[in-house]
């Protein structure tokens, strides 16, 4: 990928890993995340997608310091950041998770819910004003200040979440799955609020999901993830109708259609079996256990990810090697 | 549905006028004077949001649903076999479910008992049912090459907690299959899945539809996944059917507005700019 010097954020090669108990006496090493590198600018939205254990939550939990870094570098606005030294909140990254039932105190009001993340980084002034801008923003009444979680619906209470990111203005928003928990109305009005806030706000964002259709929708560039490494990244068009990753087209086909029985789709490509488990990955390509496609280069080394377009990238050697004819 | 005859014999399933109303719970019943036909090898979608009723109508079927906590009223034809939905007493739902009438839940972590192994789990419903022991392993291995899982032997010895998700739920899938059941009540069975584990499930039951002549009602929210497996689709919202017919003519022609509102509210990779729709979405309230 292109160096960029626009502000945002930027990751080279970074690497997480786990120790997990074996025994009483062992442990051994997961390797979550295994050099994975990209750069967002300032008001674009990098989707993050993959299946359970590809390492996609884990990458933004390395960036906001919850999870242990193994190696490689985060640079945010230009300047190196390191998880282990500096807060997430002083760096200018706000998060969101998952589920807000487990994400927001269920003792405080909304208000403290969203104004606390000032009082902790120090800041005292127009407070309140900025608060109800964030409510407007969020199109969320005033009198929601008053009430505790267990009173707001899911989409309030996620709303609630994202203000409370929002408060300290970050310069990097991380939101990991935030609308699975929705439901489709839900998570459409979310959606939308954070496409108009990432204008506004100039924010770079960083969108997890399992979900690759609702990615091309939300985002700029989307990457696919598998056991940790990045396959692909592209724009909506690159991915949905150029995707040349075998993965990808995988994932592709396997999302339900109105339009085609599934099996039509299986006579172009079925994927079998299941993502290996990530304390057992060999050397070579993490996908060629499950890939239609591999070769015995495949085995010896990982792919590098390779230019297609300035925004399109790919880690095959399939694809090399048909590039390169 | 289309293509009944009247006689209800060519349909494995049909219940008509189904209505469950849960205690304690003053307002509209969770399901209203519901009509389904299942097609003896065919399978039947049924599709709405949470809430719907679909799962209700789904655990009715298979006398799932506690006399204590609901008021059930309605009947069945299974098969040849009229059934009462409200007043059949439970030692008869016992001899239906497992022979006639197989399950299978969203969450197969919870489906499965965490204390016996895989075999047991496949063994002891036949053992229950008077099959002898050698008989019923037998029976439990081909089964589990039935539903696909590889390396049968190492995954009878096995606990549920070491199997995978895919793999629990085509444990789920052979434990329902087993007592050789004509029809098969999946209720979101592929929803805690990850999309190609989903897609390899969605097969796999096309396959054993097939194999074992089941008929299957094959319950999900998502109307797209429906409208991939099934022949038929019923729409529930609110607890009553609001449109119910092939799948295709339901997805392509659907006659009544909710429907066009599920099939317009899953973002799709053909959809450019589907959340930009403004006028759409903040008419929805």
């Amino acid at each position: 990928m292109a160096e960029r010097s626009t502000p945002g954020i930027s990751l080279r090669q970074l690497s997480v890993d786990y120790r997990i108990a074996q025994g009483i006496f062992s442990a051994g090493i997961l390797r979550a995340v295994r050099g994975v590198s990209f750069d967002v600018s300032a008001a674009e939205t990098l989707a993050l997608v993959g299946e359970s254990g590809s390492g996609k939550s884990t990458v933004l939990r390395a960036i906001s310091g919850l999870a242990p870094i193994a190696g490689g570098e985060i640079r945010i606005d230009g300047s190196a950041h390191d998880p282990s030294l500096t807060r997430a909140i002083d760096a200018g990254i706000a998060m969101v998770f998952q589920n807000p039932n487990a994400s927001l105190n269920q003792r405080l009001t909304v208000r403290r819910i969203i104004s606390d993340p000032l009082h902790s980084s120090g800041a005292k002034q127009s407070q309140s004003s900025k608060v109800d801008h964030l409510l407007d923003m969020l199109k969320l009444d005033r009198d929601f200040l008053d009430r505790y979680p267990f009173q707001l619906s899911g989409g309030q209470k996620q709303r609630v979440a994202i203000a409370r990111a929002l408060i300290s203005s970050p310069q990097v928003l991380l939101l990991d799955e935030p609308t699975s928990a929705l439901d489709v109305a839900n998570q459409a009005q979310v959606v939308q609020i954070l496409q108009d806030l990432k204008r506004d706000a100039q924010l770079a964002s960083i969108f997890v999901t399992h979900d690759l259709p609702l990615a091309t929708h939300v985002a700029d560039r989307v990457a696919v993830l598998y056991l940790g490494s990045i396959m692909e990244v592209g724009s909506q068009s690159e991915l949905v109708e150029n995707a040349a990753h075998p993965y990808t087209q995988a994932l592709l086909r396997s999302i339900p259609s109105r339009k085609i029985k599934s099996a039509e789709r299986d006579q172009n490509f079925r994927m079998s079996g299941e993502i290996p488990s990530p304390m057992d990955v060999k050397r070579g390509c993490v996908f060629r256990s499950r890939c239609p496609v591999a070769t015995d280069v495949c085995a010896e080394t990982a792919p590098e990810l390779t230019q297609l377009s300035p925004t399109h990238s790919v880690a095959c050697h399939a694809v090399s090697i048909r590039s390169n004819h | 549905m289309s293509d009944s005859n009247g006689n209800g014999l060519q349909s494995a399933i049909e219940v008509q006028h189904l209505t469950v109303t849960y205690r304690g719970r003053r307002g509209a019943p969770a399901v209203l004077d519901a009509n389904l036909e299942v097609p003896r090898k065919e399978i039947v979608g049924i599709v709405g949001q949470s809430g719907s009723g679909k799962s209700t109508l789904g655990m009715a079927v298979a006398g799932l649903l506690d006399p204590r906590q609901c008021e059930v009223s309605g009947t069945m034809r299974l098969g040849g076999t009229s059934i009462d939905l409200g007043s059949t007493e439970n030692s008869v739902w016992e001899t239906l479910r497992g022979s006639r009438i197989g399950y299978v839940f969203q969450d197969a972590q919870a489906a499965l008992n965490p204390l016996l192994t895989v075999e047991q789990l496949l063994v002891q419903p036949q053992r229950h049912r008077g099959v002898d022991l050698s008989a019923a392993r037998s029976i439990a291995r081909e089964m589990l090459e039935a539903v696909e899982i590889p390396d049968v032997e190492r995954r009878l010895r096995q606990y549920p907690h070491e199997l995978s998700g895919g793999m629990k739920q085509r444990a789920v899938i052979a434990a329902a299959l087993i007592g050789k059941p004509g029809v098969l009540i999946a209720d979101e069975p592929t929803t805690a899945l990850d999309v190609t584990l989903q897609a390899q499930i969605i097969r796999l039951l096309k396959r054993l539809k097939d194999e074992f002549e089941l008929s299957i009602i094959f319950i999900s929210h998502d109307i797209d996944l429906v409208a991939d497996i099934a022949s038929h689709i019923v729409v529930m919202k609110d607890g009553v059917v609001i449109e119910a017919g092939s799948a295709d003519s339901v997805v392509r022609k659907p006659s009544h507005p909710y429907t066009n509102e599920l099939i317009r509210s899953i973002p799709r990779l053909e959809k450019v700019g589907f959340f930009q729709d403004t006028e759409f979405w903040s008419s929805r309230g």
